[in-house]
Parts: C-alpha cells; sequence; structure tokens
C-alpha cells in the first residue's frame, strides 16, 4: 500500500516538474500561474534561447544576430540582475536587483568594461529551479 | 484502473519533457520533428552579398529531458573555437532526440 502510495506521488511530482519546466517557456504549463503574473526575463525575449533545463540552466547565448563582417574587439563587460522567484503558486519575481546597482543595461556592461565601440551582446544565464536567476549582459568590443 | 492511471502519467511526462526539450528560440524554426529531429538554419538573417570566409567554428548547448541545459552557444566562443577574428555569417544546428537530448549549436563562418 505505502509503495503504491509512493510511487503515485512520485509519479505526480514528476508530472509536476515537468509542467514546470514548461511554464519557463512561452509555451507554459496549465496548471500554474497566467503570463500577466510570471516574472518577466530577458531570456523571454530572447532571438536565441538554445534549451530549456527546469532544475538547472547554465548557457550564453547571442542577443544580436546580425553580425555580418564582424570583428570583436578584445575587451569584454558584464552587467547582471539577479531574480529571485516564487517557483510554485505565482512565479511572481520576490525580488530583482541589479548587481552593483547597475541592472543590466548594454551601457552599464559597456561602462564596467571600459568599452568605447560595442561589436557584439550575448547572454549567460543561470537558473536554478528557477528559483535564483541570473542574467548576465555580456559586451565585447574595443 | 491504476495501471492505467501509471501509464497516462507516464505518457504525460514523456510528452511535457519531449516538449520541453525540444523547445529553443532562433529568428528561424524549422518544423521540428517530435521523434527526432536534425536540421540547421540561419541565425543572421541578413545574407545579402556575404562570403562565408575559409573557416568555422562551433559551440554548443546541451539539454537533457529539459530538465538541465547547460553549455555555451555563444557567438564569440564558436568564433574562438574557429579561430576566427572576422565573422561573415552565422547558423545554428540543432538535434532532438524524443525529448531526452536536444543539442543547440552556433556555427560562425568567417576569416
Amino acid at each position: 500500500m505505502h509503495t503504491s502510495w509512493r510511487s503515485r506521488l512520485a509519479l505526480a511530482a514528476l508530472l509536476g516538474a515537468s509542467t514546470l519546466g514548461c511554464t519557463a517557456l512561452p509555451l507554459r504549463g496549465p496548471l500554474l500561474a497566467s503570463p500577466a503574473v510570471r516574472a518577466p526575463q530577458l531570456s523571454d525575449t530572447l532571438p536565441v534561447r538554445p534549451g530549456v533545463g527546469f532544475f538547472f540552466e547554465r548557457y550564453s547565448a547571442p542577443i544580436d544576430t546580425n553580425v555580418k563582417d564582424l570583428t570583436i574587439g578584445p575587451k569584454v563587460g558584464r552587467s547582471s540582475v539577479i531574480h529571485f522567484s516564487d517557483p510554485i503558486f505565482t512565479r511572481l519575481p520576490l525580488v530583482t536587483i541589479g548587481e552593483q546597482r547597475r541592472g543590466m543595461a548594454v551601457a552599464a556592461a559597456a561602462k564596467s568594461g571600459q568599452i568605447d565601440q560595442i561589436d557584439l551582446v550575448e547572454i549567460e544565464r543561470l537558473s536554478l529551479l528557477g528559483i535564483f536567476i541570473r542574467e548576465t549582459i555580456v559586451v565585447r568590443g574595443d | 484502473m491504476n495501471k492505467l492511471s501509471k501509464v497516462v502519467a507516464v505518457v504525460g511526462c514523456s510528452v511535457l519533457s519531449t516538449a520541453c526539450a525540444g523547445i529553443y528560440g532562433a529568428p528561424v524554426v524549422p518544423p521540428p520533428g517530435f521523434l527526432f529531429s536534425r536540421f540547421s538554419a540561419p541565425l543572421d538573417i541578413d545574407a545579402q552579398a556575404t562570403e562565408l570566409g575559409s573557416k568555422v567554428g562551433r559551440s554548443s548547448s546541451q539539454s537533457i529531458l529539459g530538465l538541465i541545459a547547460v553549455g555555451d552557444a555563444s557567438i564569440s566562443s564558436a568564433a574562438k573555437a574557429g579561430g576566427i577574428t572576422t565573422i561573415r555569417h552565422v547558423d545554428y544546428e540543432f538535434e532532438n532526440l524524443v525529448g531526452v537530448f536536444s543539442r543547440f549549436t552556433i556555427v560562425v563562418y568567417g576569416d
């Protein structure tokens, strides 16, 4: 009896995890909050999103895909925003803060890297269970 | 009934996981295959009068079951991997095996 109950619980948890994973996407799961109350993230609007990880995400991806005849400069600048979200009920961002009070603007990243001419803009994303999310703008240039 | 509910739950998990693992974002997305996908498509859609150059660089990011996604699918790392200093064009390659494993690869062409 215990085994049956546990197996049902495990299946329900797996189903819930899959659904939660889908809620991290534009294609959202049916069980959770509407897009209106979900924490907006930069990755939602990116032209390139290389994959989805409900448990763990750590990847880099381009934001600027217009790269014809582009030579990337040697300097790199970064600026980040950190979200702490309610992952289960509302997915509302409980806390959103910019590192070093800078936020995630391209200008802030360029300033941190002392870049005068921006060549390429990319993003680094780190997500732990959708609870802790750090999105970093990476600017390369001269 | 108990067996049926388990089967439904497992199939539901598989479908949802597949949907999650097989989804990615790009400017041009060909129709994906549910069981297997392997294709390439442009990332830079401004390809007019483009000379591809002699070098090719790749960098990729992997996703497992839509639960874990790791990798470096950035243009700068692909250019670095190919020894490219001037980028001419960027494509991507996508592979997906039943939603269990998917790989997104940036392909940079240049000199």
